[in-house]
C-alpha cells in the first residue's frame, strides 16, 4: 500500500528529529559518565600513579607482549 | 574427497578495510573495499569486496570454513582505550564522545556483524594486530625462518613489534636467546630441547618484544604529516617523497619529539603531540619546537617543509636501522620478514637492505591494515587447520578481472570509438605509441593487491622524458609538482640501471639510479639520485613484461614511468567504468583496456574534459 505524501513526510521529520535527540541525548549521558565515573576513577588513577613520578626511566622501552588466554584465537581479548 | 577449506580473512573499521579468500592455504582473492566505494582508504565493511570474492570464486558462505578478524576489538577497547581516557581526564572529551559512539554502536560488535552482513554461522577467529602484520609477511614469504620487524601506527597496545618465524614441527620447543623459552616449531638457528614431534612443519609466529602505545613510529611519522599539512593515515608517503628535497636540518629537534635506545626502542615526549586526548595531531608546543606554525593545506611549500621532511626520514630510517639490528639480535636469522603502515617506508626498506644486516628481505606489497586481513586468514590456515607452507608471494594480482565481452560492453554503452587488436599488434602498437611525451592508461588482468598499481591498473610513460614527469603530475594526476614517479623495470636489467642486486616486484625498495644512467631515465629519477623500483617478470605478469621488453627493443630502455591509474583522492580504478572516467577527465592520450584502444583525439568533445565536476568527487589527500 503507498503511504499518503503527506505522512511520508511527517515520517522523514519524525525520524530526523528523533536522530537529533539521539546524538544530543548520547552526548549529555556519556558527558554525565565522563564526569561522575571516568572523572572519579582517573582522579584515584592520578592518585595512584604519583609513586611512578620517582621512578627512574628504563634501560629499553621493549616490553614483552601481553600473555595469550587459552584458545585465545576464538576470543576478542 | 575432503572438503577444501575456505578461510575469508577482514580488516575494517579503522582505515584501508579488505578482504582476503584463500582455499587450502592458496591465495585466490584480495582486494581493498575503496576500489569498490570509491572511496579512498575506506574503513567500512568489506561488504563489496567480499561479495566480489565471492563472485570471482564461484562458492557462497556455506563454503566458507572460518572467518578471521586482524584485531583484538576487546582489548583495544576496554585496554588502552579506556586507560587512555583515564590517564588524560579531564582532557578528551571530544575525542572520548566521537570514540564512545563509535565503538558502542559498531566496532564492539564484530561478531555481530560478521554473522549479520554475511549471514555465517560458523567459527571466527580473531588475532592481534601486530600478529596480523607478522604473519601478513612470514606466512607468504617462502622462508623457513625469519626474523620479524612490525611497526606501524598502533594495534591494541603494540605499535612495533619483534617476532621470530619458524617453518618446522609442532611439540619441538625453541630457545631463543634472552627470550625464555616457549612450545613452538623449530628454526634451524635456533638451539632444542626435547624431542622433535612427528607431525608435519607449519609456519608459526612468535612475538617477543613489543613497545606500546602512545609510543609510536607510524605516529610520529603521521604527527609531521599532519604538522606539514598533508591528510594523515594518506599521505605519509608524500611526506617521504618531499624529504629529498630537504636538509636534515630540524633531526636534533627530532630527537627532542622521540627518544631512542640503542636496542632501537623508543618513547615518544607526549607533550608534543595531542593524539592522545584531541582529535588533532599536534598543537602548540611542537609548532614552538620546530619555529614555524603548521602548514595550510595546499598551501605553498618551502625550504622549512622540505627540511622537517628529511629530518623525519633521517630519524625514521635511524629507528628503523637500530630495531633490525636489536632484532637480529634476540630472534637471529638471515631472513628478514618486514610488515605495518612504516614497511611501506621504502627508502628505509632500502637502507636496511644495503645495512647488509641481511641476506634476504621480505615486505609483502599490502603492508598497512588492508595486508591484516590476509595476515589473519594465514594464522588460521596455520594455526588451526595445522595447513602446509605457502610459496612466496611474488605477484599481488589477486582482484577483479574484466573480460573483453565486459570491456566491449562498457565502451558500447558509453558510445565511445575504440579499436581492437590481437595480441601481438597491442604490444607493438602501444610501445610504438609509448615513445616521446604520450601517456597512456594502462588497464589489464586482475586488480592489484596493496597501495601500489603494479601493472594491471597503471598509468604508463616514456621514462627517457623529463617532460613526462610535470605532465602526468601536473594534468593527468592533478597532484603536487614535487612528487616522484616510479619506474618499472625488466628484471633482467636492474642491475644495468639501478644500484640494487636483486628483484623488488612490489615498488618496496628505493635504490640510486647509476649516476650514467639518471640523464637516461630523468623521468623517474629523483633529486637525490634515488627511485622507487619495481622489477617485472614474464610469470609475474607476461602481458606488462612484453610491453616493455617491447619497448626495450625499440628504444634501448628496459625502463617506464608506471603509476597508478587514478587522480589525486582517488582510489586506483577498478573497473573499465572506472578506468574510461579517469581516462575521459584528464589528459591521458590513450586508454588500453585489455586488447581495446580508445584515443584521446577520437572522442568526441562532448565527452571529455568535464574535470571539473570529476575532481570534486574525490576528497584530496
Ligand atoms: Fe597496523
Amino acid at each position: 500500500m503507498d503511504c499518503p505524501k503527506l505522512l511520508k513526510t511527517l515520517w522523514h521529520a519524525w525520524c530526523t528529529f528523533s536522530n537529533i535527540l539521539g546524538r544530543v541525548m548520547s552526548f549529555i549521558i556519556l558527558t554525565i559518565l565522563w564526569i561522575f565515573v571516568f572523572g572519579v576513577y582517573a582522579v584515584i588513577l592520578k592518585i595512584l600513579s604519583i609513586p611512578k613520578l620517582w621512578k627512574k626511566p628504563p634501560d629499553t622501552y621493549w616490553v614483552d607482549p601481553l600473555s595469550e588466554v587459552p584458545n585465545g584465537m576464538r576470543h576478542q581479548f | 574427497m575432503n572438503k577444501p577449506v575456505y578461510i575469508l580473512g577482514l580488516s575494517c573499521y579503522y582505515h584501508d578495510s579488505a578482504c582476503v579468500l584463500i582455499k587450502d592455504g592458496e591465495i585466490l582473492f584480495a582486494a581493498q573495499e575503496e576500489r569498490y566505494t570509491r572511496k579512498k582508504q575506506d574503513e567500512s565493511f568489506p561488504n563489496k569486496a567480499i561479495q566480489a570474492a565471492f563472485d570471482s570464486t564461484g562458492i557462497t558462505i556455506e563454503d566458507i570454513s572460518a572467518i578471521g578478524f586482524y584485531e583484538k576489538p576487546f582489548i583495544k577497547f576496554f585496554d588502552r582505550i579506556l586507560r587512555t581516557t583515564f590517564k588524560v581526564w579531564p582532557r578528551g572529551l571530544m575525542q572520548y564522545q566521537y570514540s564512545m559512539q563509535d565503538w558502542m554502536t559498531k566496532k564492539l560488535w564484530i561478531p555481530q556483524s560478521i554473522r549479520k552482513e554475511l549471514n555465517y554461522k560458523g567459527d571466527i577467529f580473531f588475532i592481534p594486530h601486530h600478529e596480523s602484520h607478522a604473519y601478513s609477511s612470514f606466512g607468504v614469504s617462502g622462508f623457513d625462518n625469519a626474523t620479524i620487524v612490525t611497526v606501524d601506527g598502533v594495534g591494541e597496545w603494540a605499535t612495533a613489534t619483534i617476532g621470530r618465524g619458524c617453518s618446522e614441527v609442532p611439540s619441538a620447543k625453541c630457545q631463543v636467546p634472552n627470550s625464555g623459552t616457549w612450545n613452538l616449531p623449530l628454526g634451524p638457528e635456533l638451539e632444542t630441547e626435547g624431542e622433535l614431534g612427528t607431525s608435519k612443519p607449519v609456519q608459526t609466529v612468535k612475538i617477543l618484544k613489543e613497545i606500546h602505545y602512545p609510543h609510536s613510529l607510524g605516529l610520529l611519522y603521521s604527527a609531521i604529516t599532519y604538522y606539514l599539512g598533508f591528510k594523515v593515515n594518506s599521505a605519509e608517503y608524500k611526506v617521504m617523497g618531499l624529504a629529498p628535497y630537504g636538509k636534515p636540518k630540524y633531526l636534533e629537534k627530532m630527537r627532542e619529539l622521540i627518544d631512542v635506545k640503542e636496542d632501537g626502542s623508543f618513547a615518544l615526549d607526549m607533550k608534543y603531540f595531542t593524539f592522545e586526548h584531541g582529535l588533532r595531531m599536534t598543537g602548540r608546543s611542537i609548532e614552538k619546537l620546530l619555529g614555524q606554525p603548521r602548514r595550510k593545506p595546499e598551501s605553498d611549500l618551502g625550504q622549512f617543509h622540505k627540511d622537517i621532511a628529511r629530518s623525519l626520514q633521517d630519524m625514521t630510517e635511524e629507528v628503523m636501522i637500530k630495531i633490525v639490528t636489536h632484532a637480529k639480535k634476540i630472534a637471529p636469522s638471515k631472513n628478514l620478514c618486514l610488515a605495518g603502515g612504516v614497511s611501506l617506508n621504502c627508502v628505509a626498506n632500502g637502507k636496511i637492505l644495503r645495512s647488509g644486516l641481511f641476506e634476504n628481505i621480505y615486505v609483502q606489497p599490502a603492508s598497512g591494515d588492508a595486508g591484516g586481513a590476509l595476515g589473519v586468514a594465514l594464522a588460521i590456515w596455520y594455526k588451526q587447520f595445522n595447513g602446509k607452507k605457502l610459496y612466496q608471494m611474488n605477484h599481488s594480482y589477486f582482484g577483479d578481472e574484466f573480460s573483453d565481452d565486459e570491456i566491449e560492453k562498457c565502451l558500447k554503452k558509453e558510445d565511445v570509438p575504440f579499436l581492437k587488436l590481437s595480441y601481438e599488434g597491442l604490444i607493438d602498437r602501444i610501445s610504438t605509441l609509448m615513445e616521446g611525451d604520450n601517456v597512456i592508461g594502462w588497464f589489464q588482468g586482475r586488480m592489484e593487491y596493496g597501495p601500489r598499481a603494479l601493472g594491471n591498473r597503471s598509468i604508463i610513460a616514456d621514462a627517457r622524458n623529463k617532460e613526462n614527469w610535470q605532465k602526468v603530475n601536473l594534468k593527468i594526476k592533478f597532484r603536487e609538482s614535487f612528487r616522484p614517479f616510479a619506474p618499472t623495470v625488466l628484471e633482467e636489467r636492474i642491475g644495468d640501471y639501478f644500484d640494487l642486486d636483486r628483484p623488488t616486484p612490489f615498488m618496496l625498495l628505493v635504490a640510486d639510479v647509476h649516476p650514467d644512467k639518471r640523464d637516461e631515465i630523468p623521468a623517474v629519477t629523483h633529486v637525490d639520485g634515488s627511485a622507487r623500483i619495481q622489477s617485472i617478470n614474464r610469470e609475474q605478469n607476461q602481458k606488462y613484461y612484453d610491453l616493455i621488453k617491447a619497448f626495450e627493443q625499440k628504444t634501448g630502455c628496459g625502463v617506464i614511468i608506471n603509476t597508478s591509474f587514478n587522480v589525486r583522492g582517488e582510489p586506483i580504478v577498478r573497473s573499465p567504468e572506472d578506468a574510461l572516467n579517469c581516462f575521459l577527465n584528464t589528459h591521458m592520450d590513450y586508454l588500453v583496456l585489455g586488447n581495446y584502444l580508445l584515443t584521446k583525439r577520437d572522442i568526441p568533445e562532448e565527452k571529455v574534459l568535464k574535470q571539473k565536476d570529476y575532481l570534486e568527487k574525490f576528497e584530496l589527500d
